[in-house]
């Protein structure tokens, strides 16, 4: 019968197998020829007329990690081109492709993604710096990201990734690490785009965008609304209430969401204007927010960040200035619901209003011969405002009950605060002698609420040979301590601390970059890093049932990162990394938990036809720790494998792209709080399709 | 609608013989060895034809920009006495930081300068420092690696008759002349003519009027 049935039916992969292997037989013969008879040779370019030539199109190139060689730091670069040919979505796919950093969804409240570099994690991440074209995205309260933000893959220019301490130059929180989105100019998208994307779990995509120069004008302008059921299949088979009644575990994860993202950008003359906004109609909490599934637990927010700069080239003889006016509005809205309602109909609904504004200075002398001097100074102001329905706990007359405002009461989680931020920042990049750069730099933070923190950098690099850089890398960050980490009162479970220090971490790198040919580009870093006083929430004793902010813990790490880049030939690319970390919780002398202590990942991009285009993608993530006292066996390790196909022009002005996520449909587990004790299902084998078109 | 029936009956025929095969075990199934066969025959039969219907020829970008920068040295006319060709010099491409192009200008080089009465050269910079002097060449490419450095470069040249080009993003906006954009999958330039009248550089009406757009910044 066994026998039977695998003659008649073979599994599916085996039957995609039989496709597969002669169509790759097929296209690499085709392929070779293709390239030779395909690519227009400099003989043939210069016997072109102007007009001709604007007409021939280019192959993909390398992207410019030339840049990156001689920057003060560990830092990846991903292109618009890296998003469009391995069909990247969002930011967090993007960022899943960054050596030593990998997206985990949070296991606290609200499930959103959080990114844990080199083995710094914590529950929300504050610990990581996302800016948006320069511009800090973070909430006041939590110094958090905005819960369930999905920055869509197509208004990004570039993402630049600085791994390691930031707040030299970038200040607080620039701490794991920095990422740093910029969105597309007007000379990036050219014309009138659009696409529509639909897929597995009822996503769908719509977006659009418009890039051209009005005279002196150069706008751009792009909007992308995403919506998404989530996949019903990341079953949980158990949560805090058990399994079954009155428990709605097994079921699946609540991973919906409803997001719209836009960005407009003006320049003139020096002058230039960016707006950025996007609004979360809907997140899901996945488990919910106390480890129970319930059905209808959601997050909303709204993100408005703006900024006006000007910059002044020659101001001064050797002395360029300029100069940022900066605003930003953050609306966070959550509807907590804690248990099913027919077991207890006990409900939160806590918003956080961010209003933040911010002048920053920075002018950039090179009047001496050899050096590079940077100066800044600014100024920002940060103001919290929060509001509270709810029906339980202290203020709530009747428990359980209809919903009680206890905004403005002293019930309230969080009371309205405010803090100022001066602060002044010096660099100089001293070419010393042939070869040899240092970079050193300081930034000094002053807060009105708990104090100021100076942050040093410093960088050696030393260009060996041509093909041969050597970085030596120090640098030191900090991380206040948050309104929330601050001030929470009133909480079912955390509670603030006026006491605390910021956390500080001290890093020492060193960062080779080879590229023996223009073709290959290895990289290697190795890297090592000691923070102080980790904010935590710690138990307080019995009997409360409380978590306070402490100074709690140190954390001592070290590891490493090898890249690879290797362009093939024109038609061909080869990129992978792999990272290793070992992070000691100095408190247990344990592992930090959770977070993967080896990487490795990998993509090929093949132009295996004119105007065809496949990407594979490979990830591997290993090595994960349980925390002290959770006995749950360690969580295993997971592969995923994703598949891209491009066809360029399929009929004039339209592209066409197909998709598999997960294509082996692997079980892949993120590490749950142990009241979910089978931890949390990745989605499964997924699909999407795409269509865009260009005016 | 008659004659349509002939061609609908082969259409049958041939359903039914893919329907035969398909419902006899293990002859023609996805997996078994003539199915490969099938499919390879087939796909290859296909790939002269794709081929032929292609019209859509790539160049490498690197070869493609560097055609592009020669070409500038033909559409824009210096002033004397840099002037150029006629008196049989060569025209100088200078590339100022770590050179994107990789070897296209040196290929570019070779290939030109068999027409001998054209010649040009390149001299490569290196990283931008204070000592250099970057107004010996007709045109100065500057590369995405002095991006920190485009105010500094931009004065050393300042009233040189030094057509800049670079690929750096807000090349016009930091007093560049022409800024070469990626655009739909192809290369054009935006011109900056305030700069280039600055400099007593001449722009020929062609580059002009199909530069991508055109600028007059002081």
């Amino acid at each position: 019968m066994t026998r039977a049935r695998h003659s008649g039916n073979p599994p599916i992969f085996a039957r995609i197998l039989c496709f597969v292997v002669p169509l790759l037989f097929f296209l690499s013969v085709t392929a070779s020829a293709n390239q030779s008879s395909e690519i227009i040779k400099m003989d043939s370019l210069l016997n072109k007329n102007l007009q001709e030539l604007v007409e021939v199109e280019f192959s993909l190139a390398t992207g410019s990690p030339k840049q990156l060689k001689a920057a003060p730091s560990a830092a990846t670069v991903i292109t618009a081109e890296d998003i469009e040919r391995l069909g990247v979505t969002t930011l967090d796919e993007a960022l899943e492709t960054v050596p030593g950093l990998h997206v985990i969804p949070s296991a606290t409240n609200v499930f959103t993604s959080i990114w844990s570099i080199r083995g710094i994690y914590s529950q929300l991440n504050p610990q990581v710096l996302l800016l948006i074209d320069g511009q800090p995205m973070r909430s006041n309260t939590n110094g958090n990201k905005p819960y369930g933000l999905r920055i869509p893959a197509s208004i990004i220019s570039r993402i630049e990734i600085l791994r390691g301490p930031g707040s030299a130059v970038h200040g607080a929180d620039a701490f794991a690490g920095t990422i740093n989105v910029i969105t597309k100019s007007s000379s990036d998208i050219a014309g009138t785009r659009g696409g529509v994307r639909v897929g597995s779990f009822d996503s769908q995509s719509y977006w659009a965008e418009h890039g051209s120069s009005y005279g002196e004008w150069e706008i751009a302008a792009g909007a992308e609304y995403q919506k998404s059921r989530g996949d019903q299949g990341r079953v949980i088979e158990r949560d805090a209430l058990g399994s079954g009644s009155p428990s709605m575990a097994p079921g699946p994860l609540d991973t919906h969401y409803e997001e719209l993202t836009s960005h407009l950008s003006v320049v003139r003359n020096g002058f230039a204007s960016r707006l950025f906004y996007n609004e979360v109609f809907e997140s899901g909490h996945g488990p919910g927010v106390s480890q129970t599934l319930t059905g209808d637990g959601t997050s909303k927010g709204r993100q408005l960040l703006g900024s006006l700069s000007y910059k002044s080239i020659d101001i001064l003889p050797d002395f360029t200035a300029s100069a940022t006016l900066s605003g930003s509005y953050l609306l966070a809205k959550n509807w907590f619901r804690f248990f099913p309602q027919a077991y207890r109909n006990m409900v939160g609904v806590p918003e956080g209003e961010d209003l933040n504004g911010g002048l920053e200075l920075t002018g950039d002398y090179h009047g001496i011969s050899h050096h590079q001097l940077r100066v800044a100074g600014g100024m920002n102001y940060y103001t919290t405002d929060t509001s509270q329905r709810k029906n339980f706990g202290p203020g709530v007359p009747e428990q359980f009950g209809p919903l009680v405002d206890i905004s403005n009461t002293p019930y309230v989680y969080l009371e309205g605060h405010d803090r100022t931020l001066l602060y002044a920042a010096l660099q100089d990049e001293w070419n010393f002698t042939e070869g040899w750069e240092l970079t050193a730099g300081v930034r000094l933070d002053d807060y009105s609420d708990f104090g100021s923190a100076i942050n040093p950098r410093l960088a050696l690099v030393w260009n060996m040979t041509p093909e041969l850089t050597t970085k030596l890398l120090y640098g030191r960050a900090f991380r206040p301590p948050t309104f929330g980490e601050q001030h929470f009162q009133n909480n079912p479970a955390t509670l603030g601390n006026t006491n605390l220090d910021p956390e500080t971490l001290d890093s020492l790198e060193l960062v080779f970059d080879y590229r023996p040919v223009n073709t290959v580009r290895l990289g290697l870093n190795v890297f090592a890093y000691r923070i102080k006083g980790m904010i935590d929430y710690v138990a307080d004793p019995q009997p409360a049932t409380t978590k306070t902010a402490q100074n709690a813990r140190d954390q001592e790490g070290y590891g490493g990162e090898l890249e690879a880049d290797w362009k093939v030939t024109e038609i061909l690319r080869l990129r992978g990394n792999f990272a290793y970390q070992n992070s000691v919780d100095k408190a247990t002398d344990h592992a930090v938990p959770d977070t993967p202590g080896m990487k490795l990942y990998a993509d090929v991009d093949w132009a295996f036809l004119p105007r065809w285009s496949a990407a594979a993608q490979y990830l591997w993530i290993g090595d994960r720790h349980r925390a002290v006292g959770d006995l749950r066996a360690d969580i295993g390790n997971y592969d995923l494998v994703n598949l891209t196909v491009r066809r360029k022009e399929i009929l004039k002005h339209w592209d066409i792209s197909l998709a598999v996520r997960n294509l082996f449909d692997r079980s892949a587990l993120e590490p749950s709080d142990p009241k979910v004790p089978g931890d949390y299902p990745l989605e499964g084998r997924s699909f999407w399709t795409e269509l865009r078109f260009t005016f | 609608m008659h004659t349509l029936r002939p061609i609908s009956r082969v259409f049958q025929r041939i359903a039914n013989m893919v329907d035969r095969f398909s419902t006899q075990p293990g002859r023609f199934k996805p997996g078994t060895l003539i199915f490969q066969l099938t499919l390879l025959t087939c796909l290859s039969l296909c790939y002269p034809l794709q081929s032929i219907c292609s019209s859509n020829q790539k160049a490498s970008e690197n070869e493609l920009k560097a055609v592009y920068l020669y070409n500038f040295l033909q559409f824009v006319q210096w002033p004397s006495p840099l002037g150029g060709w006629s008196k049989g010099n060569a025209k100088i491409i200078g590339v100022v930081g770590d050179s994107p192009f990789g070897t296209a200008l040196a290929e570019l080089q070779i290939t030109v300068n068999k027409n001998v009465t054209n010649p040009i050269k390149v001299i490569y910079y290196g990283q931008y420092h204070e000592d250099m002097n970057l107004r010996g060449c007709h045109l100065l490419f500057v590369s995405e690696s002095e991006k920190q450095h485009i105010g500094k470069i931009m004065s050393n040249v300042k009233g040189a008759p030094v057509l800049t080009v670079s690929d750096v993003d807000d090349f016009i906006s930091s007093g560049g002349m022409i800024a070469l954009v990626r655009e739909k999958g192809k290369i054009r330039w935006m011109i900056n003519r305030g700069m280039t009248d600055k400099a007593g550089l001449r722009l020929s009406a062609q580059l002009l009027s199909i530069a991508l757009t055109v600028v007059d910044k002081p």
